[in-house]
């Protein structure tokens, strides 16, 4: 790789005053970026839907901005398409692997570039590339392994090797390190330091405070669709940086949330309780208890182990240790069925796959899990099972025309009601709800939340996670950061503030 | 071809903005063939065609035959329904009839009394469902598609081994009048098609069972997550297919008068073209065993009135395979139209921001 020297005429990179709309939601309204010198490890951060994704489609070629400029060593650059960006030396590695799982790593790294020989493909010359490519990054891969059989992070490094192979200048790395443990991150920042060494430089997107002081040397912060802070990482601290990402919310004393009064913490049973919870990987000794009329929020990074938190005490994904206890008696068997027939909800975070059968009509949908116990020889759909069909949807104010309309034909804000609806057929005393407002507009996410605060002034004990910190503020008693499977962190509703809870779950300690 | 299970209350009124008076019983009952419209004024089409061109097609006699020549397509096609329903496919009914025709001739042949013999050969069935099929798709969540080719494959072997690829002669009374007995003057196999087809009906419609079976086609996973035991669904479905094709099996055992040593491994392919003519998903989750009598009934009216012309029955093999694709290719054509008339309708609401993390779903584990 040869290092960019002598007179360049401005920086590396540069986006200047970037906006990108999507059907009328401005996404970016103004975002920049600078990468000074060539072997400069960039980190790009900011909260959920700041973004960040939209930036790096647009530096990658993947998206055109509205309006803005690019430039790349003070030229003027533009991409139309992935590979104008890569001729032009930035490549980028997603957040998903995308390698071809049965083929070798010597065919993924040079993919469509193999050495040819007289007679076809040379695999000798091939393999001698890749397994030199490989070496700058300090990996001692044999070419010849099946990529499929690789693990997650050894596929991501020769995602990486494939980058660099395009003689890339800047490389882009999408969240490297949401699926990574904490030896695998070792070995990637080995080998992003490894790459600045050799004048590459990185831009490094991560959520992770304590990752981004540790291996940048800038930061880049974005907030709403803006660049709300940059510069070199030793003008900032831990504190400051959560300050700029959140918009300055005081670090002090949350914000008076509006709450309505439900019953005396502490004087009620506890109805859930959760002990050393753990499941393979995903989650690590979680302690929780839930007690009657009471919302308790899980804030936490995707990847944290929040969603499978929900999982494992739903008995969807398999418990490796600790114990479910409702009312006081371990669940023997954690299956749904199980918890439901011990009085507990769960709303899945994909309504679409899990939470609905899209081709089924409303009603249908309505009653199923309510139904779930009846013997199968029964006919559905009796007066009573239609009046609580119709009492439900009416008291979240769902519009759907018919009862016998496919619940395909809603909208997303309806969809997730119904969802919810069908959870509370079934009497719950104990909801798990993850993530229940995503994706859904402002209305329906009122509804929801006036839904909820009813069921928990009812006496359920409801468990509740988001992607939004204020949405759990506004909602929850109590509030539990999670970080790398383990619950970090408990917050009291007076404790309650966005930017501590944004510092605790992105690793740093306040 | 886009079908809203019926619920219970209003199936017909589906779509109607609410407040207005009920359609006349006439209409309603036209909104209620939505569903599986195409094979339906096919059909039809098709019965006026050959009423006008082939005097002898609107005998009784021919009705019968005509009847009678699909009976054993009709009653394996209504158990493969409610596979694909649930999600999946049949390919082993042939082999599975025939198997079950071997063990009728077996067991007649060792003398017991020919009742008996077919309750017998009809459980058999359905624990060759269960076992061979039901549980590696329900329990073990094999995929589909190799289970049933490996056990058509395997079951079509185990049917030459056991008959010693000879053609065995079954006498017995119970299961000729079970195949070509008349009933109020009718061959016998059109009231066994009729009582199928509404047991079939009433299951679909009106059990709990049967709409497991749509939510396990739909989404196994919210199925699941509501508490349905989606594993014993599907080896009940898988059972129930195996029990008509063996039903099936004794019939076509009975019109010959003998077991044959070779299954006829197209009439499942035939059933999934029935199902598919008649507005079932292949993905499962869609449709009905209604759509599929009327896809089964276009088959055997399309041959007999070919055969009736003295026009080979090999076009009506060309013609099914051209239906096909052209009800498939017209439902593709109007979901693209109903696309182009929802847009501006979707933009008064607020649209999901293209910059929401779609990664962020955690994963669903299936224990195996």
């Amino acid at each position: 790789m040869a290092v960019v020297t002598g007179a360049v005429a401005g920086p590396l990179l540069e986006l200047l005053g970037i906006e990108k709309s999507y059907a009328g939601v401005q996404a970016l309204r103004g975002a920049r970026l600078t990468i000074g010198r060539p072997g400069t490890v960039h980190a790009l951060t900011g909260q959920n839907g700041c973004g960040k994704s939209s930036l790096l489609g647009i530096v990658s070629g993947q998206l055109q901005p509205d309006r803005g400029e690019i430039r790349i060593e003070g030229r003027p650059a533009r991409f139309s398409t992935a590979s104008d960006a890569v001729r032009q030396g930035i490549a980028m590695v997603a957040q998903e692997t995308a390698v071809a799982e049965g083929l070798s790593v010597a065919e993924n790294v040079l993919m469509g570039r193999m050495v040819r020989g007289p007679r076809g493909i040379d695999w000798k010359a091939s393999r001698a590339r890749a397994r030199q490519i490989l070496g700058r990054l300090g990996l001692d891969y044999d070419p010849r392994w099946i990529v499929g059989r690789l693990r997650p992070d050894q596929k991501q490094m020769v995602e990486i090797a494939r980058a660099i192979s395009l003689d890339a200048k800047v490389l882009i790395l999408d969240e490297p390190t949401s699926s990574l443990t904490e030896d695998e991150v070792t070995g990637l920042f080995a080998v992003i330091r490894e790459l600045a060494q050799h004048g590459v430089s990185v831009l490094f997107v991560s959520h992770r405070l304590t990752e981004v002081f540790e291996i940048s040397d800038e930061i880049t912060v974005m907030r709403d669709g803006r660049t709300v802070g940059a510069g070199a990482v030793s003008t900032f601290t831990t504190k400051s940086l959560v300050d700029v990402m959140v918009g300055g919310v005081d670090l002090h004393g949350g914000p008076a949330a509006a709450t309505t009064s439900r019953a005396d913490p502490g004087s009620a049973q506890s109805l859930l309780e959760v002990r050393q919870l753990s499941s393979a990987g995903a989650v690590r000794g979680v302690d929780l208890q839930l007690r009657p009329g009471k919302l308790v929020g899980v804030a936490g990074l995707v990847g944290s182990g929040r969603s499978e938190l929900l999982e494992a005490i739903f008995g969807v994904r398999p418990v490796t240790g600790g114990t479910v206890i409702v009312d006081g008696n371990p669940l023997r068997r954690t299956s749904p069925r199980a918890c439901i027939a011990a009085g507990i909800g769960y709303v899945p975070p994909d309504r679409k796959v899990q939470g609905l059968v899209l081709p089924m009509a409303v009603a249908s949908n309505l009653t199923m899990a309510a139904t779930h116990a009846k013997s199968r020889l029964r006919v559905p759909g009796g007066r009573r099972e239609r009046g609580m069909a119709r009492r439900l949807a009416d008291g979240v104010r769902m519009r759907a025309a018919s009862m016998s309309l496919a619940v395909r034909s809603l909208s997303g804000g309806n969809q997730q009601k119904v969802v919810f609806c069908k959870w509370m057929a079934t009497r719950p005393r104990i909801l798990l709800l993850d993530d229940p407002t995503r994706g859904v507009d402002v209305a329906a996410k009122a509804d929801i939340h006036t839904q909820l605060r009813q069921a928990a002034a009812d006496g359920v004990a409801l468990l509740v996670t988001s992607s939004e910190i204020p949405e759990l503020i506004d909602l929850c008693d109590e509030v539990l950061v999670m970080h790398r499977g383990a619950v970090t962190r408990r917050f009291a509703k007076d404790q309650l503030s966005e930017a501590r809870i944004a510092a605790v779950a992105s690793g740093g300690q306040l | 071809m886009s079908h809203v299970l019926p619920s219970a209350e209003d199936g017909a009124a589906a779509g109607r903005p609410p407040g207005r008076p009920d359609p006349p019983l006439v209409r309603a009952a036209w909104n209620g063939t939505r569903a599986f419209r195409p094979v339906l004024v096919l059909l039809a089409g098709l019965i006026v065609v050959l009423s006008l061109v082939e005097r002898s097609f609107f005998s009784l006699v021919n009705l019968q035959d005509v009847a009678t020549s699909v009976s054993v397509l009709w009653i394996v096609a209504l158990g493969a329904t409610f596979v694909q329903l649930s999600g999946g496919i049949d390919l082993s009914s042939g082999a599975v009839a025939a198997l079950a025709g071997v063990c009728l001739a077996k067991l007649v042949g060792a003398g017991l009394p020919g009742a008996l013999v077919i309750v017998i050969v009809i459980a058999f069935g359905a624990a060759v469902g269960a076992v061979v099929n039901g549980i590696p798709v329900g329990i073990f969540r094999l995929n589909v598609f190799v289970v049933t080719l490996a056990s058509m494959t395997a079951i079509t072997g185990v049917v030459s081994l056991w008959s010693g690829t000879q053609s065995t002669y079954v006498t017995s009374s119970a299961v000729a009048w079970l195949a070509i007995s008349k009933f109020l003057g009718m061959p016998m196999p059109i009231p066994i098609m009729a009582v199928a087809f509404l047991l079939f009906s009433y299951i679909q419609r009106r059990t709990y069972f049967g709409r497991d079976i749509y939510a396990v086609g739909g989404s196994i996973t919210a199925a699941r997550l509501s508490g349905i035991r989606t594993s014993r669904t599907l080896v009940v479905v898988w059972a129930v297919e195996g029990a008509m094709a063996a039903l099936a099996g004794i019939i076509a055992v009975g019109r010959i008068g003998a077991a044959a040593p070779q299954p006829d491994n197209t009439l499942p392919l035939n059933a999934i073209a029935a199902i598919l003519l008649g507005g079932s998903a292949l993905a499962g989750g869609v449709g009905g065993v209604g759509g599929t009598v009327l896809g089964v009934l276009f088959i055997g009216v399309l041959q007999n009135g070919l055969s009736l012309s003295g026009i080979p029955t090999y076009w009506q093999q060309i013609v099914t395979g051209i239906i096909l694709v052209a009800a498939v290719l017209g439902d593709r054509m109007q979901n693209s139209r109903l696309r182009i008339r929802l847009r501006p309708a979707s933009r008064t609401g607020r649209p999901e921001p293209a910059s929401v993390s779609r990664s962020e779903s955690s994963s669903i584990v299936e224990p195996a």
